[in-house]
């Protein structure tokens, strides 16, 4: 348990420098956004539930960039000063749910609060945004998936190196092409954000979670730490 | 005594060849050992082993009895200190500190601080900014300050100047006198190194040849000087490793046991005087075992 606790410490440290600065960044970028919505409405995008929309790549890309480091980073950095793989696949798991719900909830916080402070000052044009608890579920999965996937290339190319990792990179193209616009599929935009089946391909995705973190154990127990 | 750390009939393969081959060796606590290969002779690979952080193709390394891999207190008994800690280069010396305090349980703040003054590391450096001296630096200080029962040295003093290698040396006499700490260090300067070594474990491609105490591995090394006429009579013999002639005068590097002909070979005036750890290794990995090598 005080390995556990340690590791986790150790994750923190490691991790919040880069977490502090890319949101404040976004926050900054959010409020910019807020003035041009009060000032200059027509310059920007006013539906509610879009009007933050750039924060949802933004979060996406460094949520990707985070799982490609906890890779190629991390682990050799945590077997090198004594972990096991055991510690680190814990560590990072741990640390992969904890970000994304929290980088979910950043995004509802802002996307809610946002939407509240036009609405307060009578610029909102549109409906409210998608409901509090839907909106941070569905992100939440959303970057959790994308955490998890891009640890698990950025472990293909550690472990086995460049070919595979491309091999790897389109076989991920080969899955989104076939299964993007398939009936009953992931894609949230052709779905009403009330209905069970917007909830439904959250769960989905969850479930890939759990498939996505196990391939990644199978890939990492055996993993050898680079001797260069 | 009991070992604290065995690999027993160990292989690393890679593709095709082979890193490791049934290595069988075992290293006894608070002892100071030598890893002396050539380069590509699988030093780097047998450390990563003992340290857990590759698995062997096949064989056991073991920890107090308890298999090191993926085993908690073991793999945070050993400590492996590489050459070059590419994981840490985008980090601060100040971040790699703190990581090392929170992940090795036996971490010591305080000597790693008086460390890090007595090499005059920048904390707020990062470790790719560091010159390659410092990097091996921030390396000891990490090898030293966490008391870990074994402690695995990967060429700890590549780019350090003669100064700091003289310190790093002191410190580690310092550090094993009177502990229970196991050193393992492979190194490639062997004779600034060589009185620190109590055992020596030789690596040739991939086998380890000899792992014995530095006494008896030295024991039977010599140098005979004298007429080659004399000398010639070796020309051929197993024990010679070497030999040289210049001007009438031959020197052979000996190792074998050298009781039967001493006597004689000194009443013929052959000159018979130990021979270096460093030459003995040379002599010992170079390919051929009778290298004649004329000079005029």
């Amino acid at each position: 348990m005080a390995s556990y606790r340690n590791t986790m410490r150790f994750m923190w440290k490691d991790s919040y420098k880069a977490l502090r600065i890319f949101l404040a960044v976004l926050l900054l970028v959010d409020i910019g956004l807020l003035v041009f919505q009060v000032n200059w409405p027509h310059l920007v995008d006013n539906h509610s539930n879009n009007f933050y929309s750039s924060n949802y790549g933004a979060i996406g890309i460094f949520t990707l960039v985070t799982g490609l480091l906890t890779a190629t980073v991390t682990f050799p950095l945590m077997l090198s000063l004594g972990s096991t793989r055991k510690n680190y696949i814990a560590g990072a798991l741990s640390y992969g749910v904890i970000s994304s719900a929290g980088l979910a909830l950043f995004q509802t916080l802002v996307a809610h609060g946002g939407t509240a402070l036009l609405e307060l000052w009578g610029k909102l044009s549109e409906s409210a945004p998608t409901p509090f608890l839907t909106l941070w579920y569905t992100q939440f999965t959303i970057y959790l998936l994308i955490f998890l996937l891009f640890t698990l290339l950025g472990t293909i190319f550690y472990r086995y190196g460049t070919v595979p990792g491309l091999i790897t990179i389109a076989g991920f193209l080969f899955i989104l092409f076939f299964t993007a616009n398939a009936p009953g599929g992931t894609d949230y935009t052709d779905k009403d954000v009330s209905s069970w089946g917007f909830l439904l391909a959250a769960h989905y995705l969850l479930a890939l979670c759990v498939l996505v973190a196990a391939l990644l154990w199978l890939i990492i127990r055996k993993a050898a730490v680079r001797t260069y | 005594m009991s070992s604290i750390l065995e690999c027993r009939q160990v292989s690393k393969r890679f593709g095709k060849s082979h890193a490791i081959l049934d290595a069988t060796v075992s290293f006894e606590p608070g002892t100071v050992h030598g890893l002396l290969g050539a380069n590509g002779a699988g030093k780097t690979t047998l450390l990563h082993i003992l340290s857990g952080m590759i698995y062997p193709t096949q064989g056991v390394v073991t920890f107090d009895g308890q298999q090191v891999h993926e085993n908690t207190l073991a793999m945070s008994s050993i400590c492996l200190v590489k050459s070059d800690e590419r994981s840490w280069a985008d980090y601060k010396v100040k971040d790699i500190m703190k990581f090392c305090s929170l992940l090795l349980p036996g971490w010591d703040e305080r000597k790693a601080l008086s460390l890090l003054q007595r090499f005059n590391l920048p904390a707020n450096k990062r470790y790719k900014q560091l010159s390659r001296g410092m990097q091996s630096q921030l390396g000891i200080v990490k090898g030293l300050a966490n008391q870990a029962p074994i402690t695995l040295f990967d060429e700890p003093t590549l780019g350090l100047d003669a100064d700091m290698r003289e310190a790093f040396y002191e410190l580690l006499i310092q550090e094993c006198s009177g502990s229970d700490r196991t050193i393992i260090i492979s190194t490639h300067l062997i004779d600034e190194s060589a009185n620190l070594f109590e055992y020596i474990a030789l690596l040739e491609e991939g086998v380890i040849t000899k792992h014995q105490d530095t006494d008896s591995f030295l024991e039977h090394a010599y140098y005979l000087q004298g007429n080659s006429v004399t000398l010639e009579q070796f020309s051929g013999d197993p024990r010679v490793l070497h030999a040289e002639s210049l001007a009438g005068t031959t020197i052979l590097a000996w190792y074998g046991d050298l009781s039967k002909e001493r006597a004689e070979l000194e009443q013929q005036g052959i000159r018979i005087s130990p021979l270096p750890l460093q030459k003995l290794f040379v002599y010992l990995t170079r390919k051929g075992r009778f290298n004649n090598e004329e000079v005029m």
